[in-house]
């Protein structure tokens, strides 16, 4: 398990899973962005590059979650059901976007699905994973897997958030995805990072495509920079102190699987600053896009520089918008310019 | 391409034409994007013209530059040394960049009550604000003292050939992107947008239909194709849709009353519902006005509209802007 990386196999039935499923979109990929306005970095006479935006902002739910949570629920359906009378049990941990894929979807595989979620989580969140039917239990952030470990002892089967091998294998299909519709290889990609999982699966689908010069940069916020850690060190590292007003990008390690194929794939991870972080979101939002603050991470690396040798083809993923307007408009007042 | 539609129409279809060919090196061509949750909700298939994202936020840029770029020479005996016009929204902002990228001042008068970030966009787009009272005898009574004062030409945002050209090019470039659009919905205020996307699109697809979408507060061109004549809203008229106000107008109203295959009106409820849908599941910012034309195509009665049947199967909307006034749509959200 220690160097798992995803087969070509698995990633095609991922890729399979995703474009059968009618929960999953094709979402746009908005191309030739710094025609449209927006502050793509680089030097005011402009280098050449062309920005393009994949906007799984606009997927099901508000984020891409639900390509991993649906190429695991769809593999977890193929096991026998051991008792046939009643739904299978699942359990996750998540307060987030992935949380709220989980029940979403819950519902579409006919699971019986428990959130469980730090106390300190709003109530906005266990409220929308209610409305879909799952169940939430709320424990301090320190007993969170001791709990789901009592329910998987109970019979429930843990899905884990993002350290997976089948939500990895969903993502994969977002790297194919974009170069379909950009019509080329794209010469660099960036990505968010949170656990990774996401970092691991699009890589992978690049690489999977034939995309084997195209340079793919994670982004990480400065104080939860587990994944860049990880890199540094040369293994998967914990971050307890990992923290950000962009929660989705702020768990505190980085998965095992997903630093495998991060050390595989990946050409460099970089972090950006909070200022930087509402910065690109209040630029994205003033040019008619709705994202969250973690979901603007990538951009904002692109915009305030940080990703070294950009040039050609680049495309950024706006990985989520599940926020409030009240809630940007607290996030615009962070912004640094 | 058909004979070209001749009504004796204050403009021809190859004024829209020749518009774009200046216009397109000058403004964004928007996406026309593909909205799963909203088709889900109607029972056609749902294109998003995303015009908030042109330059300026809003579709307004394409008439007011189309004016700009045609100023001098639509005005060889006249002052032409500035611009002055009285909005408090996108046409005052778009005009305010357009004259800024032809040297030209502008001075846009807008009521003393508009929302600060409105005035202050107006500005840093180059425009000179000046203030006026809320009512139209007082914004008409201000862009005449300003026009006294400083000379040069008024610009309206719809009452004018060269503005409703502009916007025109909006069609042309949906067809272009999606030659299998049977229908084009569009937010009415004055009916400069409607009007250029009817008479473009017709000539380029005769059989395809042009819906306008108005608030139930501001329903000139509903009014007017009821009863057959240009009627003008009775007041001022009160709703969330701020950029649709004003009524449509004597050039506007011939090709409204041919051209326009019906009218569809939506309640303030509505709107704000089909804004936030927008905001929630769509992720692209909108401001309410905009909320106007997806509110009608998710209304039942859009499919009582006159000629919008089974046939009719691909549906374009126009956004038409996102310059939205956070702080006063908090209020509602």
């Amino acid at each position: 398990m220690a160097d798992r990386l995803l087969t070509c196999e698995e990633i095609d039935e991922g890729k399979r899973i995703v474009e059968s499923s009618p929960d999953c979109l094709l979402t746009p990929l908005l191309k030739d962005v710094h025609l449209l306005g927006m502050q793509v970095g680089g030097a005011s006479d402009g280098d050449g590059r062309k920005v393009h935006l994949k906007l799984e902002n606009m997927q099901t739910t508000g984020s891409f979650k639900i390509r991993g949570v649906t190429s695991q629920m769809t593999h977890l359906n193929k096991q026998e059901n051991n008792d046939k009378e009643k739904k299978r049990k699942v359990v996750t941990m998540s307060a987030g976007n992935y949380g709220k894929a989980f029940a979403f979807a819950c519902r579409k595989h006919q699971l019986d699905g428990t959130v469980a979620m730090p106390t300190t989580a709003p109530e906005s969140r266990e409220k929308i994973i209610k409305e879909f039917g799952c169940n939430v239990v709320r424990v301090p952030s320190h007993d969170l897997l001791k709990k789901v470990e009592e329910l998987q002892a109970e019979g429930s089967t843990f899905l884990h958030p993002f350290d997976d091998i089948n939500i990895i294998a969903g993502y994969a299909s977002v790297g194919m995805e974009m170069v379909a519709q950009l019509g080329r290889k794209p010469d660099v990609v960036v990505v968010c990072c949170g656990g990774g999982g996401f970092l691991a699966g699009v890589s992978a689908g690049l690489r999977r495509i034939g995309c084997t010069d195209t340079k793919i940069y994670g982004v990480e916020p400065e104080t939860a920079n587990s994944m860049q850690r990880s890199k540094q060190q040369n293994s998967a590292c914990q971050m307890p102190k990992a923290h950000s007003f962009a929660a989705g990008l702020a768990p505190q390690f980085a998965g095992t699987i997903c630093y495998n194929h991060v050390r595989a794939y990946v050409e460099d991870i970089v972090v950006v600053d909070e200022g930087q972080i509402a910065s690109a979101t209040r630029h994205l939002c003033e040019r008619g896009l709705f994202v969250e603050p973690s979901g603007a991470a990538a951009f904002a690396a692109v915009m305030f520089d940080k990703v070294a040798h950009i040039g050609g083809d680049v495309v950024i993923i706006i990985t989520g918008g599940n926020v409030s307007p009240s809630e940007l408009a607290h996030v615009f007042e962070k912004a640094s310019s | 391409m058909s004979d070209s539609i001749n009504g004796g129409y204050c403009l021809s279809y190859a004024d829209i034409e020749h518009a774009y060919e200046v216009l397109r090196p000058q403004i964004h061509k928007t996406p026309l994007l593909q909205c799963s949750s909203i088709t889900k909700r109607t029972s056609k298939k749902i294109f998003l013209k995303a015009e908030n994202f042109q330059h300026t936020g809003s579709f307004k840029f394409r008439g007011a530059l189309n004016a700009m770029e045609h100023f001098k020479e639509d005005h060889r005996d006249a002052d032409t040394s500035c611009v002055v016009t009285s909005s408090s929204g996108n046409h005052g902002q778009a005009l305010a960049f357009a004259a800024n990228k032809h040297g030209v001042d502008s001075y846009i008068v807008m009521p003393e009550c508009a929302p600060w970030c409105k005035k202050e966009a107006v500005r840093g787009y180059g425009g000179i604000v000046v203030e006026s009272g809320d009512s139209e005898q007082s914004r008409y009574y201000v862009a005449n003292q300003v026009l006294k004062e400083k000379g040069g030409l008024y610009i309206h945002s719809s009452r004018n050939p060269r503005v409703i050209a502009g916007q025109g090019t909006i069609a042309i470039e949906i067809l272009a992107d999606n030659p299998d659009i049977d229908a084009i919905i569009a937010p009415v205020g004055g009916g400069g947008m409607i009007s250029g996307i009817a008479l473009a699109a017709k000539s380029i697809k005769p059989s395809i239909k042009i819906y306008g979408a108005e608030p139930e507060q501001a329903m000139s061109a509903y009014t007017s194709k009821k009863l057959g004549k240009l009627t003008t809203n009775p007041r001022l008229p009160v709703t969330v849709a701020d950029g649709v106000k004003v009524s449509i107008n004597e050039l506007t109203w011939p090709i409204i009353r041919d051209l326009v295959d019906d009218v569809i009106t939506v309640s303030e409820n509505e709107i704000k519902a089909a804004t936030r849908l927008v905001f929630q599941r769509a992720k692209l910012v909108i401001e309410p006005t905009s909320g106007v034309g997806i509110a009608a195509v998710m209304k039942k009665s859009f499919l009582d509209l006159k000629g919008n049947g089974d046939e009719v199967k691909n549906v374009a909307v126009v956004l038409c802007g996102g310059n939205c006034d956070m702080k006063s749509m908090l209020a509602w959200y």
